[in-house]
């Protein structure tokens, strides 16, 4: 897979939120994006999953523009903002029903993606009584389940204590393996120092360009 | 797995229960389904009191809150597992379109089954009554499509989904209380006041209505500030 954004700029009520973006990345990388609060990471992240649209330029994977909305968006993992868990539903029952969006049905394997994110598969709370990283672990949970080719990652380690951020550096390194193209944005150094092949720094909405952490 | 909220289905219940008791409350006597004026009465009512006008327009004030509010909302968001926005809008379309007719041809028929003693069966197998139904229910459809559709264009208002259906339901009175004197079989939802065709302007305006909704949900920012 080849996800390329050409030239991308982004205009919200007269201010620049992205400015003519360039960006040719490929399968079986990790590529991080490190920047401060506010500096366009988030933005970049839906200009790449089109829940915004440019103001000048395209988004393009292999080659087919997904601007003009006929790419099949759920080839697409994505961990964004808080996704619509339902809260008196369990951890499973969750997974299950966006699991079946696109119709598919396969319980053991999101019982192992749950194992796999530190998850007990039988969690037995609903999601309102998960503690922060609990929720954490079943946002990261809900973008890799379908084994979409781009998997993208915005804070991903927000809220994770030591022993499951290792997991979800494994897990990274487990999916960068299997040949997926992995974005990670986030303002912790060491999970992109660790994680990333290449690290791109965005300020004010501009990549900045390639960096060493 | 509960998809359906039984507290929710009772609710929508006990609420035509209460509209239908209500109605029933402004009967002299009570005819059975033969009697299609008095069918047409049970569902459709225009007076010279305006409480009675409100009591008669409470079913559409229902269905607005229950086909927009969830459509609204699904509206303002969008998932990728939904392949892509354009194969998403058209299923939702689809879906507010069986959903809305559903809904207000069971909050018809559960008035007219509580008001006039009659089996479901009978009602259904009635063509002149199963008409009325239909005139209706399309003309309420079509106000629930507009809530939904002015809801996304003043999206910026927070909660404008409530604010659109309580300004619409004042509206819809004003507006009945002056259509009806210009006596037109063309005015949207005025029309099933004054006979008992289905107006061909209506469903017009309910497909041009959803076009309308499809192109304000392709282009727009979702979570992007620019709505």
């Amino acid at each position: 897979m080849i996800l390329e954004v050409k030239n991308y700029s982004k205009t919200i009520k007269d201010k620049q939120i992205l400015n003519n973006i360039n960006l040719k990345l490929t399968s079986g990388n990790v590529y991080g994006f490190y920047g401060r609060n506010g500096s366009g990471k988030t933005m970049l992240f839906r200009a790449i999953s089109t829940l915004i649209y440019p103001t000048k330029g395209d988004v393009f994977i292999d080659n087919i523009s997904i601007i003009n909305g006929n790419y099949d968006l759920s080839k697409i993992g994505l961990l964004l903002e808080e996704p619509d868990f339902y809260p008196y539903l369990t951890g499973l029952d969750n997974l299950s029903l966006l699991y079946e969006i696109n119709n598919k049905k396969d319980i053991c394997h999101i019982k192992k993606i749950m194992k796999e994110v530190g998850l007990l598969e039988n969690q037995p709370e609903k999601y309102r009584e998960y503690s922060l990283g609990m929720k954490q672990k079943l946002r990261i949970a809900q973008a890799i389940m379908e084994n979409q080719g781009l998997i993208i990652l915005d804070e991903p380690t927000n809220g994770l204590d030591e022993e499951s951020a290792i997991k979800f550096h494994e897990l990274i390194k487990k999916l960068k393996k299997d040949n997926k193209l992995i974005l990670i944005a986030s303002h912790n150094k060491d999970d992109l120092r660790l994680l990333c092949d290449k690290i791109f720094k965005i300020d004010a909405g501009e990549l900045m360009g390639e960096i060493k952490l | 797995m509960k998809r359906l909220n039984l507290r929710q289905i009772l609710l929508i219940i006990f609420c035509i229960t209460v509209i239908s008791i209500l109605k029933n409350s402004f009967f002299n006597s009570i005819d059975d389904i033969s009697n299609i004026e008095f069918v047409k009465m049970i569902l459709i009512m225009w007076s010279d009191s305006q409480i009675l006008n409100i009591i008669w327009l409470l079913p559409i004030l229902l269905s607005a809150i229950i086909v927009g509010k969830k459509y609204y909302t699904k509206l303002c968001s969008f998932d990728v597992r939904y392949k892509n926005r354009k194969h998403y809008i058209n299923k939702l379309l689809i879906n507010i379109i069986i959903s809305s007719f559903i809904i207000n041809f069971l909050i018809m028929l559960f008035q007219l089954i509580i008001l006039t003693n009659t089996s479901f069966i009978l009602i259904i197998s009635n063509i002149k009554v199963l008409k009325i139904l239909l005139i209706y229910v399309v003309e309420t459809m079509f106000i629930n499509i507009l809530v939904i559709i002015i809801s996304l264009y003043i999206k910026r208002i927070m909660y404008s989904y409530i604010i659109v259906v309580i300004i619409m339901f004042l509206s819809l009175i004003i507006f009945i209380n002056f259509s009806l004197n210009i006596n037109s079989n063309y005015i949207p939802f005025i029309n099933m006041y004054l006979n008992s065709n289905i107006n061909i302007i209506t469903i017009i305006l309910i497909f041009l209505s959803l076009l309308l909704i499809k192109r304000k949900y392709i282009y727009s920012d979702i979570l992007g500030g620019n709505d």
